[in-house]
Formats: structure tokens, C-alpha cells, sequence
């Protein structure tokens, strides 16, 4: 009989000695970064963001008509709705997109309207700074200055979930980016970038 | 055996019979506290309560004991403080993944020490309905803080559950067998000469009885599906209420739609009827302005423990009737009948303790086997000893007696049913809720700008002013 209190009394002290052994804490290179993890992670909002940009870049609709002389589009950038199971800050993917627009060289991205307000208030705070008479009102910014935008890019993150068999759960994640032309009302760039993932079943995906 | 031996093994089973039978005892009496709090009107100190039971961790400052998490979650949300029971559910929600995902030779390890001593030593496994209605209330908590963008994650968490619960309830039906199969074949090992005790006989023997005292689960169904049709409601309504683009509204009808197929109710048809029409075109900014009134009324079916004699079949010439303690299910009161908001009366859009018996339905058998094979293993031990060794066969007897207890854990503040009725938002921004039975009638003003006003009432007792919440939208 006391050899079967032995038993687990074994695995406890084993799995002290295992907690013992705490993780120790190390730099990633993001380029040789393998690991994976069900959510999203900043590898998934890089990819995507990455796609996103060649996608809209390589389209032929998104080139400015003046852009041998120097001409680029103006885009606003609208938050993208978290429509999954995680709480994750879309703005990861947003920052993203635009720097990657900018590194083109053919857009621009407007910080000072979007759909839920500016990405950057001061552009209209400093045009407030005329009735200061602390500030050169020379130097103050004038109204009438500030581009605005030709394009307008939104869009969703949906998850699935899928059992695949027993022991398995597929999650498939949906990017979904839409480009609108502000003057048109028309889109000229759509897509859907999926992201998929395969791992265990024994809980939840989050 | 030697006096060694003898002294070895009196301390053994002391030190486990004084563990069971302390965890046992311990259970029963926090239940039965915590219950008369709430039932009596004393919130705060239930909340505090369940708070201390939780067993908040002071480095991290994370609850660690499941089932008080919840309960503690449930309570900071009665009580408004949205932030912390979210922050309490988020913490559950850490545990249950640590459950499902715990390490097999650590579960295996828990479990040896279970059929030795009983369940109640065993850490707390959360049902399927616990996880649904933990997220359910995340959702409500962020809607009242109106961050509509944490409700919606927590939405979409509550669809991948229900999803989840009809693959897993298939799941563990197979695996509680594997399981049982399991037992039967490590008490056959026990036997060392002679015929293997029959567990399935003595099952089959114990149903009868049990049938017989009134423990008859046959009448008990689950909603189709094992869906909870106030969280399917309540998803429909959220994305009625929110919807972002076309497809949110296509998710609120199909939700609505299914809520309504669950439980034939009139008020999640009109609901169903405006998704519809939406979807269909119909300029969502033109919807009247309504008021819903979601009731809580009264506390869920809780488990209890009954003692009864059942069979033992040791072999086919010796059966043995040995005490045996099971949890049953114990029904409690509705506050009112249902809600009356201004001529309208609440009806009912959840049963939970539908989905409760349903749950314990299926969980009962491997209970029942576990029992029988734990008892089987016990009576075993004192046979042997009391052979070999009279004195150790008493102490034998004393430690069966001390260990047999069912573990009764369940989370006992959730309702008894979910009601709704909805009215026109009236234009003095003001209704009035009654219910025969209540003390006074109570006047609730909602923000008569919004063009949707949820006025979430929850009443555990006729005996408490109910608790209001009111989300404008």
C-alpha cells in the first residue's frame, strides 16, 4: 500500500524540480525567429502587411498618372477591426502597412485624417498656436496646407476554427484589406490574406 | 504484520482520512456560508468571501483557485466593479487552459491519489457551460464599460466554445469510457486468485436502485446541440446592437435565428425578424428605438451529496452492499415568476438549469463507476486486512467511512433561468419593473437618446432589491 503513495509522490517531487528549472530569458532574431504560436504574433502582422503593400503596389490602377514627375497618392490609413478571438492591437498591423507604403517611394500616408479621427492631432493643434502670442506667428502653420487624401485603406481580421481530426485544430485567419478611391467611391485594391495554422486540440485557441 | 508496519500504516491512513475528511467537511461549509450571504442580501460580504477563496497569488496577484475565480467573477460583476471581475474571468479562463492542456502524468498522478482518498482532492475541472458563461460575462462587463471592441473579442470566443463543447461532449463520452474500461481492468488486477469483481454488473444493479430512489436522469435533455440559447441570444443581440458592416447583421440573424429555433420565444423572434429585414436592406439607422430588459432570476440547480447502499459484485456468490456517496442535483427557487416592465412580462430564453442537468447527465455514469471501483478497491483492502490483521482491518473501516464523500464543487451563483422582454423606448426615459412578490416596484431610467437601451436585471432571492445594469447603445 505505501508503495502506492510512493508514486505520486515521485512525479511531485519530479515536477519540483521541474519548476525549479525557470526559463531563462533571451534575445530572438526576428529573421531566424521559428517558433510559432496559435494567436497572432508580430511574424503574421509582417507577413501580411508585407503582402498587403506588393499587392497594392503591383497594381496597375495604383499608379499616379504624374508619378514620373514626382506625383504620389495620398492614403489614410482606418483602424482595422480585431474580429477574432484574441486581444490583439491592430495597430501593429497598421503601423506596419505604413511604413511599408512609405518604403515604396509611390505613397504617402497622411497622419492627419482618418476615419476615427487623426492618426496625429498636432497637425490641426499647431494651426490653434495663431492666437498665441507666445509663438513667432510666422512660423505657424496655415490653414488650406494640409493634403488630403486620395485613398483610404480598410479592413477586418476574421478567425475560423475547424477541428481537423481528435487531437488537431486548424485556425485560419483572414486579413481582409480594401483600398477606396475618395473621389470614385470605388475599390482598387482588395484582398484576402490568409494565414493558417495547425496545432494542438486540447484547448481553446487564445 | 509488524508493530513497524502497523504504526506505518495507522499514520497513513490517518493523515489521508484526515485530508479527505477535512477537504469534505471544508466543502460542505463553504457552500453552505457562502449561500445564505447571497440568499440573505449580504453581496459584499459573499464577494469578499469568494474573493479569500480564490486564493489570490501576492506576487502575481492572480486568483489561483478555479472555481472561486468564478464565483468571485460573477459577484464583482453583480456588484459593478466590471474591471476587476473581468479581470477575475480572464484569470479563470488561464486556468482552464492549464486544465485542458495539464500534463498527462501529473493528471494521472492526481488521479491515483483521487481513487484512493475522493474527488474532492482532485483540483476543480470546469464544465463546458462554466468556460461559455465565463466569456458571456466578460462580454457583458466590456458592453457596460461600452468597449464594444473586448465585447465582440469575447463573442467570438463564446461561438468557438459552443463549437468546442459539441465535439468535446462527443469526445469525452468515448474517453469516460476508455476511462471506466480503465478502472475495471486496475480493480480486476487487484484481485490476485479467483474471479474478478464484475464493475459493469454492479453498475447495472446500482441503476436499478438508484432509478428506484428517484434518481431517474432519462427526463433530463439538453438544448440541440448543447448550445446555451441565452448566450446565442445574447450574441445576436450584441451584433444587432453593434454591427460593423453587412456581415455583422447576417451574424446577428443566424444567431438570433438559432436562439429562436432553441427556445420558440416570441420576443427573439421579433429580434430574429428586424436581423432579417436588415440583412435584406432595410436601413438599420430606422430601427425604432427599443428597450430590452434581460432577467436573471434566481440561482442554479447545485450539487449535493446522498449516501446510499449500493452492490458490490465481487463475483458472482458474493455481492456486498457498501455505502456509497454520490453528488445529486438540488434544484433552488426562481426570485419571481417572471418580470413585469410595463405591462410586458419577461419569458424565459435560458434555461440553465437545463444545461446544468444535461451536463451532469452526461458526467454522472463515470461518477457512478469511479464510485463503485473506489468502493470495490476499499472494501478489497479491509477483507484482506481483516484476515490477516483484525485491528488493521478496523482502521480499514474507519478510513472507507472517513473518505466517502462526493465532491459537490459546482458554481453555484449562476441563475436559474435568463428571461426577456422588450418595449418600446418609452419617451420620458423611464420603466418600471414589477413582479408579484416583489417588495416595491422599481423605476429605472435609461438614456432615451440611445436607440437601443439593455436594462440587465438579476434577482437571487424575492427577499433583494434586484441588481440593475443598464447598457445604452
Amino acid at each position: 500500500m505505501i508503495k502506492k503513495f510512493i508514486k505520486p509522490a515521485v512525479v511531485a517531487c519530479v515536477m519540483t524540480l521541474m519548476a525549479g528549472c525557470a526559463t531563462q530569458t533571451t534575445y530572438v532574431d526576428p529573421a531566424q525567429d521559428k517558433t510559432v504560436v496559435m494567436g497572432l504574433d508580430y511574424k503574421d502582422f509582417n507577413s501580411a502587411a508585407k503582402q498587403a503593400v506588393t499587392g497594392i503596389a503591383k497594381s496597375p490602377l495604383m499608379v499616379h498618372p504624374q508619378m514620373a514627375q514626382g506625383a504620389r497618392y495620398v492614403i489614410s490609413v482606418s483602424p482595422i477591426v480585431n474580429d477574432t478571438t484574441q486581444r490583439i492591437d491592430t495597430d501593429q498591423l497598421t503601423k506596419k502597412m505604413r511604413s511599408e507604403l512609405l518604403k515604396t517611394g509611390r505613397f504617402i500616408t497622411t497622419t492627419a485624417v482618418t476615419a476615427n479621427g487623426p492618426e496625429d492631432a498636432m497637425t490641426e493643434k499647431v494651426r490653434k498656436l495663431s492666437s498665441s502670442k507666445l509663438i513667432n506667428q510666422a512660423t505657424v502653420k496655415k490653414n488650406g496646407t494640409v493634403i488630403a487624401p486620395d485613398f483610404n485603406l480598410t479592413g477586418k481580421i476574421i478567425q475560423r476554427n475547424n477541428k481537423v481530426d481528435r487531437n488537431t485544430q486548424q485556425v485560419d485567419y483572414y486579413f481582409q484589406l480594401t483600398l477606396t478611391n475618395l473621389e470614385k467611391g470605388l475599390a482598387y485594391y482588395e484582398d484576402s490574406i490568409q494565414i493558417i495554422k495547425r496545432g494542438s486540440n486540447k484547448s481553446v485557441s487564445w | 504484520m509488524t508493530l513497524k508496519a502497523l504504526l506505518k500504516l495507522t499514520t497513513a491512513i490517518g493523515a489521508y482520512s484526515l485530508l479527505a475528511g477535512c477537504a469534505s467537511v471544508y466543502q460542505a461549509n463553504q457552500f453552505d456560508g457562502f449561500e445564505k450571504e447571497i440568499t440573505q442580501g449580504d453581496l459584499v460580504k459573499a464577494t469578499n468571501d469568494a474573493v479569500d477563496q480564490a486564493d489570490v497569488d501576492t506576487k502575481t496577484g492572480k486568483p489561483t483557485d478555479l472555481l472561486w475565480t468564478l464565483q468571485a467573477g460573477s459577484l464583482l460583476r453583480m456588484e459593478k466593479d466590471y474591471k476587476r471581475s473581468t479581470e477575475f474571468f480572464d484569470a479563470s479562463e488561464d486556468m482552464m487552459y492549464k486544465e485542458d492542456t495539464k500534463n498527462a502524468s501529473v493528471s494521472a498522478a492526481s488521479q491515483v491519489g483521487s481513487v484512493l482518498v475522493n474527488d474532492t482532492i482532485l483540483p476543480y475541472k470546469q464544465t463546458h457551460f462554466d468556460g461559455i458563461m465565463a466569456n458571456t460575462y466578460k462580454a457583458m462587463n466590456f458592453s457596460a464599460l461600452n468597449d464594444i471592441n473586448n465585447a465582440r473579442i469575447e463573442w467570438n470566443r463564446v461561438d468557438d466554445r459552443q463549437r468546442r463543447a459539441v465535439e468535446e461532449y462527443s469526445k469525452q463520452i468515448a474517453e469516460k469510457k476508455e476511462q471506466a474500461e480503465a478502472e475495471r481492468k486496475k480493480l480486476a488486477a487487484q484481485k490476485t486468485s479467483g474471479p474478478a469483481p464484475d464493475i459493469n454488473a454492479s453498475v447495472k444493479q446500482s441503476n436499478a436502485i438508484l432509478a428506484r430512489q428517484g434518481i431517474d436522469m432519462n427526463t433530463w435533455k439538453p438544448y440541440a446541440g448543447y448550445v446555451n440559447p441565452f448566450t446565442t441570444y445574447m450574441h445576436g443581440l450584441y451584433f444587432l446592437q453593434n454591427a460593423q458592416d453587412r456581415s455583422d447583421y447576417q451574424r446577428a440573424y443566424e444567431s438570433l435565428k438559432r436562439a429562436y429555433a432553441l427556445t420558440g420565444n416570441k420576443t427573439v423572434k421579433a429580434d430574429m425578424d428586424i436581423a432579417r429585414q436588415v440583412v435584406n436592406g432595410f436601413p438599420p439607422k430606422k430601427i425604432r428605438p427599443r428597450v430590452w430588459v434581460i432577467f436573471e432570476n434566481g440561482l442554479s440547480a447545485e450539487k449535493d451529496e446522498f449516501r446510499i447502499d449500493l452492490p458490490i459484485v465481487l463475483s458472482k456468490q458474493k455481492i456486498i452492499y457498501t455505502g456509497i456517496a454520490l453528488p445529486k442535483l438540488v434544484e433552488r427557487q426562481r426570485a419571481y415568476q417572471n418580470l413585469d416592465v410595463d405591462g410586458v412580462k419577461t419569458t424565459v430564453v435560458g434555461d440553465m438549469d437545463k444545461i446544468i442537468k444535461a451536463e451532469f447527465k452526461e458526467e454522472f455514469t463515470y461518477i457512478l463507476i469511479k464510485e463503485l471501483a473506489r468502493a470495490t478497491l476499499k472494501t478489497y483492502a479491509q477483507q484482506r486486512m481483516n484476515k490477516t490483521n483484525p485491528t488493521a482491518g478496523a482502521l480499514m473501516t474507519a478510513y472507507q467511512l472517513a473518505t466517502t464523500s462526493a465532491d459537490i464543487r459546482s458554481w453555484t451563483t449562476l441563475p436559474k433561468e435568463f428571461q426577456v422582454a422588450r418595449i418600446k423606448r418609452p419617451a420620458n426615459g423611464s420603466i418600471t419593473l414589477s413582479a408579484p412578490g416583489m417588495i416595491e416596484p422599481l423605476n429605472v431610467e435609461i438614456n432615451k437618446d440611445s436607440q437601443f437601451n439593455i436594462v440587465y436585471v438579476k434577482a437571487v432571492s424575492a427577499q433583494q432589491t434586484p441588481s440593475i445594469e443598464i447598457i445604452s447603445i
